[in-house]
């Protein structure tokens, strides 16, 4: 530590200037955490985000600012701690609670990031505590006690966080491997002065859940899996070769399965989400990989911490019980359309549509640049290209039903047939509100929407519609259902277009069928 | 002959010019690399990721080898092809076409759909 | 004003690579101009956007992974604006290349081949999953394209009988290629785009993917990654200048800036054609390329070939 600040202090000072006018100029570029529960964050802040000409980053390596979204203490939060931790410096943090608060919190990351000497501690507090680590794994046993000075000014909530999210991340970790693989080197440090031959996990032959119940000392941790001490790992029980072979970052090599072709080759576990740019908030979706093929698929879904979510397209639709909700119902399409879009590659569209979402949002928005929309509407349903990338893709047979644990339900009539089909009903929302006097329809055959017929223009006291939220609960549920037998099969951009043309709202899903929620 | 010097000379050209930006980089970078899992998410990476890797398409592989080993007598024959005349022309799209056929093949036996 | 065959002009070797540099830059400006413009957003501002994105990125910390093939994965990332910069060795500038190699054509398309090995290292050197796939896909969409490609090369070369590309730039006097072989010209527009894995042919670098082969390298790493891929663009764009449109040829202004002007009219087609259309999937596209591209341009060459030996070119 010290040797890096005399460093930094003999640099002269024509390149800290360098240093500091580069970041005066460099674009700052968020990367969006989206908790459950925080739509109404997330519409903001990509709001803000546009009105300023950020570019969102698509992963730690290239984001400076990690903007967490919504309520904290969901399950997302984890995930969040993992990501922040892989963002190199100059890097910031921000919560953004409130819709309101959206840009203010961006200006203080921003601040932050430009607060270049503040960084460069942070860099080096980091690397003496990775170096540290090496040490210490590499001399098992000794009791370094090598809380630095640094580590110990550190903001107390880092230690605690990466100690727990240690934990979660190891049994997580664990929890993956269905046998055979127990010789995944995670294991737990414990504080000072135990001795290293105690912390092992011993799982011959099996993962283990429980056997870490007592490896959580407090003390020293690492932010990472560096263990490096993978010569704990060969009790005997791989039976792969990695005999006296030390694997670096402590994780295995990938093990092999059998395919639909008949070959045994190796598989990879990997999971999609929930920190994942264009991607529905709080969805896992774990899956074992064979090339870029997905062989096994399973979803989990995070729940919301506090108990009063609320969900944010409901809130709207009440405020305004006039047919103008009808806009709303497309606001929440054309969200799904974007992100569907930007999934796509298609990121002139996508940025069009978070356009039109966040005009159909404001009041009398739906009257502003109609001729761009309406182009870009009639472009995106036109287009060949995507309708041949679509065809065939993730379809859902009307006539399904699916088996709940009380009772079984049929697929909603919204999420029939292809992904095609489902994005078409975004674009009819959109176009019932854009171009009203229009009827053709994309692709999918007419849904009979008699409950969402242009509404009589009298006045009424209930929404014409029912609750918003309460259909894309539905959606949400038969979504997350059938998701896993969808995707099996699929290669990763068919697996990341299925879940798209899905969009499952698990907002929704938590506040009106909590019960499906939690599989 | 060709002389290829001057195609040296570009490469280090080219190399300064990497090596620069690194060494700008470094220079003026806050901190020294970072090592971390790979992004996954925010989930907990479970595996190295080099593998083995299943490449469905490779049946298009060996058919690429094929026409590239055709394109070897291509170039040539294109310096050639204005004086030797029809013959050569004749010839030459003979082989393609006898090429073509096997990407025909390939085609109708379901080689260009892998998933 | 075609200087004599053998010359070689030293002076280019700084020259060409900073015009690549400059037209490269064009590139990145031009993308960011136009989803600007689809965001609602002024466009002026965000021709600014690549130099932001550049400063910020000599500012973060470079990341590796426990377990990345670091050597590999370094060469792979410096091998993208390598390439790029050596495939300019023969592309002239009003009729004066660095080295107008007698096999011009084919060293532009090894130099191109060299992306293939390259971005596969950059994929599978930084140990993820997404680098990994992403490589593979770069490799599939090369074989796909590669082939409609180095038949339009080849197309352009029997026109005017030479691999040497000063020369098929002099054959042009008369009518431009672009007009006698337009099913050429476009299939090397298609390939420029898939070269340089520039949208819509992005998937290897895919949002999909969490940026694909882009998402692990950070810092220096990736400026020269993204770089290299608006480098090879850039290359590419200006390469189709002598082989499909005349070279330098043009009334008025001197040879050397016709050549900068088109190269710079085929550069912005293909920024802005690329923002048009979605993604191409690659086992869609597979099927297109080997069955709807390549017996076009073979066709094409097939035309070509019987108007050369019938003495109409």
């Amino acid at each position: 530590m010290d040797m890096r600040a005399d460093a930094a202090a003999d640099r002269t000072t024509g390149v800290s200037g360098i240093a500091r006018w580069l970041a005066h100029v460099s674009a700052q570029r968020p990367l969006l955490v989206t908790a459950v529960g925080g739509t109404e964050c997330r519409l903001a802040v990509e709001r803000v985000v546009r009105e300023r000409g950020l570019r969102r980053a698509l992963s730690p390596s290239e984001a400076d600012t990690l903007v967490e979204c919504g309520p904290a203490g969901s399950g997302v939060d984890e995930a969040a701690e993992r990501v922040w931790d892989q963002m190199g410096e100059p890097r910031a943090r921000v919560r953004v609670r409130s819709a309101e608060e959206a840009g203010a919190r961006i200006d203080e990351a921003r601040i932050a990031l430009l607060d270049l000497p503040a960084q460069r501690r942070a860099a080096a507090r980091r690397t003496d505590a990775d170096r540290v680590e090496d040490q210490e794994s590499a001399e098992p046993g000794t009791d370094d006690g090598a809380q630095t000075a640094d580590e110990a000014e550190d903001p107390g909530q880092d230690r605690q966080d990466r100690h727990d999210h240690r934990e979660h991340r190891d049994r997580q970790a664990r929890s993956r491997h269905h046998d055979g693989q127990s010789h995944h080197a995670h294991e737990d440090r414990q504080g000072h002065g135990r001795d290293d031959a105690e912390e092992h996990e011993r799982a011959p032959g099996r993962g283990e859940h429980g056997g870490h119940g007592n490896a959580h000392g407090h003390g020293q941790d690492h932010d990472r899996e560096e263990e490096g001490g993978g010569q704990e790992d060969h009790e005997g029980h791989d039976h792969h070769d990695h005999h006296g072979m030390e694997l670096p970052g402590g994780l295995v090599m990938a093990d092999r399965g059998d395919d639909r072709d008949g070959l045994r080759l190796d598989r990879l576990h990997i999971a999609i989400g929930p920190v994942q740019a264009d991607w529905p908030a709080g969805l896992v979706l774990g899956l074992t990989v064979q090339g870029d093929v997905v062989q096994e698929a399973e979803v989990a879904v995070q729940t919301p911490s506090v108990e009063d979510v609320s969900v944010f397209w409901d809130d709207i639709a009440r405020e305004t019980l006039d047919p103008g909700a009808l806009r709303f119902r497309a606001a929440a399409s054309a969200d799904s359309l974007q992100r569907f879009l930007a999934v796509a590659g298609w990121p002139d569209a996508a940025a069009t549509g978070l356009l039109l979402r966040d005009t159909l949002l404001v009041p009398e928005g739906q009257a502003t640049g109609r001729t761009r929309f309406t182009r870009w509407l009639r472009r995106v349903r036109r287009s060949k290209l995507l309708r041949w990338s679509l065809r065939g893709l993730g379809p859902i047979p009307g006539g399904d039903r699916l088996a709940g644990p009380t009772e079984s339900w049929p697929v909603p009539a919204r999420l029939h047939g292809d992904a095609a089909a489902r994005v078409g009903r975004w674009i009819d929302d959109i176009a019932a509100v854009l171009m009203p006097d229009t009827s053709d329809t994309f692709l999918a055959p007419p849904i009979s929407r008699e409950r969402s017929g242009p509404p009589a223009g009298g006045l009424s006291s209930a929404p014409p519609f029912p609750p918003l939220g309460r259909e894309r609960a539905e959606y949400a549920r038969a979504a997350v259902a059938l998701l896993p037998d969808m995707v099996a099969g699929q290669e990763l951009a068919a697996v990341r277009l299925v879940v798209a043309s899905l969009d499952p709202d698990l907002e929704s899903l938590a506040v009106y069928l909590p019960e499906a929620a939690h599989d | 002959m060709d002389s290829f010097w001057p195609a040296l000379a570009l490469f280090a050209v080219a190399s300064a010019g990497v090596l620069g930006l690194y060494g700008a980089a470094a220079l003026l970078s806050v901190g020294e690399p970072l090592v971390r899992e790979p992004y996954m998410g925010g989930s907990p990476v479970s595996e190295h990721a080099v593998s083995r890797f299943h490449v469905r398409w490779y049946a298009v592989t060996l058919l690429f080898i094929a026409f590239d080993m055709e394109m070897v007598f291509m170039y040539p024959w294109v310096l050639v092809v204005a004086e030797k005349g029809m013959h050569a022309v004749g010839e030459m799209f003979g082989f393609l076409a006898v090429l073509v056929a096997a990407v025909v093949y390939a085609w109708r036996e379901g080689a260009f759909r892998w998933t | 004003m075609i200087d004599a065959d053998d010359a070689v002009h030293w002076w280019g070797l700084v020259l060409a690579p900073a015009l690549l540099a400059a037209y490269a830059y064009a590139a990145a400006a031009g993308s960011a101009a136009r989803t600007a413009r689809a965001s609602g957003a002024p466009a002026a501002a965000a021709l600014a956007a690549p130099a932001r994105e550049a400063a910020g990125l000599l500012l973060r910390r470079r990341r590796t992974v426990p377990g990345a093939d670091t050597l590999l994965w370094r060469v792979g990332i410096a091998s993208v604006p390598v390439a790029a910069v050596m495939a300019v060795l023969v592309v002239p500038v009003g009729g004066r290349a660095i080295a107008d190699l007698s096999i011009g054509v084919v060293w532009f398309n090894a130099m191109e081949v060299l992306l293939w090995g390259g971005m596969w290292l950059a994929g599978w050197g930084a140990n993820s999953v997404w680098g990994l796939v992403g490589g593979y896909r770069y490799l599939i969409q090369g074989l796909s394209h590669e082939l409609p490609h180095m038949f339009a090369l080849t197309t352009a070369a029997v026109g005017a009988g030479s691999l040497r590309v000063g020369d098929i730039a002099a054959a042009q006097q008369d009518v431009w290629f672009v007009l006698v072989m337009p099913a050429a010209f476009v299939v090397y527009l298609v390939s420029a785009l898939a070269m340089s894995f520039w949208p819509p042919f992005d998937q290897p670098v895919g949002r999909d993917l969490s940026g694909g082969a882009a998402a692990e390298p950070s810092g220096p790493d990736r400026l020269v990654l993204l770089a290299g891929r608006h480098a090879m663009l850039a290359a590419a764009a200006a390469m189709a200048v002598p082989l499909f449109l005349g070279g330098g040829a043009g009334p008025l202004l001197p040879g050397w800036a016709w050549s900068l002007l088109k190269a710079a009219a085929v550069l912005a087609l293909l920024v802005w054609a690329g923002g048009r259309v979605p993604a191409v999937r690659m086992d869609r596209f597979a099927e297109v390329g080997w069955v709807v591209l390549l017996p076009l341009v073979l066709l094409q060459a097939l035309a070509v070939s019987v108007f050369v030996v019938a003495g109409w070119m």
